[in-house]
């Protein structure tokens, strides 16, 4: 089509003209898409500013929502601040509780380890797997510390065994290996049996949690 | 009330929950969500507990509105999903057993044809009212004038209000709508509009 197109201004004019375009017009705008498309998007401009009146022909909110609303918009906000201090608050109630529960902690005596002569005295040569027994209060304690070769991680079987008739390991029993500033955990079976892998040398302690007790379990040095 | 015509530092206000954000907020755009809920077929109870729960989620999500000018369409998009999930909940079961042909061939939420259209319509006004927001004040009042208002105003009674020549009025409407046709475009997904450029040399058609 020509370069002679209808400017933006002239379509405007032309959209709000009652009577319609003249012919010449007319016969242009039937003949040039790139006319008759400017023409459309200016109709749906104009439609689009038109259905903005539906917006201003809404019903009002009825107050009584609003204050209703806002009551509850705001009143969320406190509660929520409100639920989280109780959250907060539960839960250092718990970590209390817990720590009451953990008070009772022994100190289980070692009374057997591998590495020692029959004389008593620790030899430099470590038997593999090295085997440490402890005793505490109503259970006996067995470790076995396989130690890999190399770098190989080190890994402990251990079996904690009730001495006392009747005795049982409690639901929920866990042994804990603390290895510097990190531990590793396992849950002990019904019979009492644990393998804490993974583990890197120079474990301090081993912590075993079985109902309201918490064996400690230290790790003598190979000397 | 306090009005906010800048639509971040709104926004900004809405954001923050102030509480005299929210009150201009919902009396002047919560009939954007009322009317909408009043489209869809819901009790009166389930509607008012349904534009709390829109503002609700808008309170919550203000905050992640990438573009603070498109408010008014954000709130529409997020009232309609509202209204759409709450149908669909109601919706009651059906056994594939039940489901005949004809029914296969209903929508499965079914929206009245006059309501469809109107929501359609909310729409529409809900992205215009956006772009009108986002025009210079005089543009704003401009067009109000001459489009929206009803009924129209003539040439000489908005010389007299704005302060421009009679004779200004149809090429500042012409710049005016050219601006609101641009930003609705970008408010919108359509297809781009024609090159700007096509005004040429003579508005006079060739014989």
């Amino acid at each position: 089509m020509n370069a002679k197109h209808l400017n933006w201004d002239r379509i405007l004019d032309l959209i709000e003209q009652e009577d319609g375009p003249d012919p010449a017009i007319q016969t242009h705008l039937d003949n040039c898409p790139a006319c008759a498309s400017r023409m459309a998007e200016a109709m749906r401009c104009i439609n689009s500013l038109a259905s903005s009146r539906s917006l201003s022909r809404l019903c009002t909110v009825p107050d009584k929502l609003i204050e209703q609303t806002l009551a509850r918009l705001f009143a969320t906000d406190s509660s929520a601040a409100e639920n989280a201090a109780r959250d907060l608050s539960e839960a250092a109630t718990r970590i209390v509780n817990e720590a009451k529960r953990r008070l009772e902690v022994v100190v289980a005596q070692l009374v057997a380890d591998s590495t020692e002569t029959v004389l008593g005295v620790r030899g430099t040569e470590v038997a593999t797997p090295r085997m440490l027994r402890y005793e505490a209060k109503g259970f006996a304690i067995t470790l076995s510390l396989l130690e890999g070769a190399g770098a190989a991680p080190l890994e402990i079987m251990g079996q904690l065994v009730p001495t006392t008739a009747g005795g049982r390991i409690p639901d929920g029993a866990t042994a804990e290996a603390l290895v510097g500033d990190q531990t590793v955990e396992a849950r002990l079976s019904p019979y009492g049996e644990f393998t804490l892998k993974q583990l890197t040398t120079g474990i301090r302690e081993i912590k075993i949690a079985v109902g309201t007790q918490e064996i400690c379990l230290p790790i003598p040095p190979v000397l | 009330m306090k009005h906010w015509d800048d639509p971040e530092e709104f926004a900004r206000a809405l954001e923050a929950r102030d509480e005299e954000a929210w009150r201009f907020f919902l009396s002047e755009h919560g009939r954007l969500i009322y009317g909408v809920l009043a489209r869809f077929d819901l009790s009166p109870s389930d509607r008012d507990d349904l534009f709390q729960e829109a503002c609700m989620t808008i309170m919550r999500a203000v905050g992640s509105l990438r573009d603070p000018k498109s408010l008014l369409s954000w709130v529409y998009s997020i009232t309609y999903r509202l209204a759409i999930d709450a149908k669909r909940k109601v919706r009651p079961a059906t056994s594939l057993d039940e489901i005949g042909e004809e029914r296969l061939r209903t929508p499965d939420l079914w929206i009245e044809p006059h309501f469809a259209k109107e929501l359609e319509e909310l729409e529409l006004a809900a992205r215009t009212a956006d772009g009108i927001g986002q025009l210079d004040p005089r543009c704003r009042k401009l067009l109000t004038a001459l489009y929206i208002e009803d009924p129209p105003r003539s040439y000489q009674e908005i010389s007299q209000e704005l302060g421009i020549p009679v004779g200004s009025i149809g090429p500042s409407r012409a710049r005016c709508l050219e601006k609101l046709r641009l930003l609705l475009f970008s408010l919108s997904k359509g297809p781009r509009p024609s090159s700007t450029e096509l005004g040429g040399p003579s508005d006079t058609p060739s014989q």
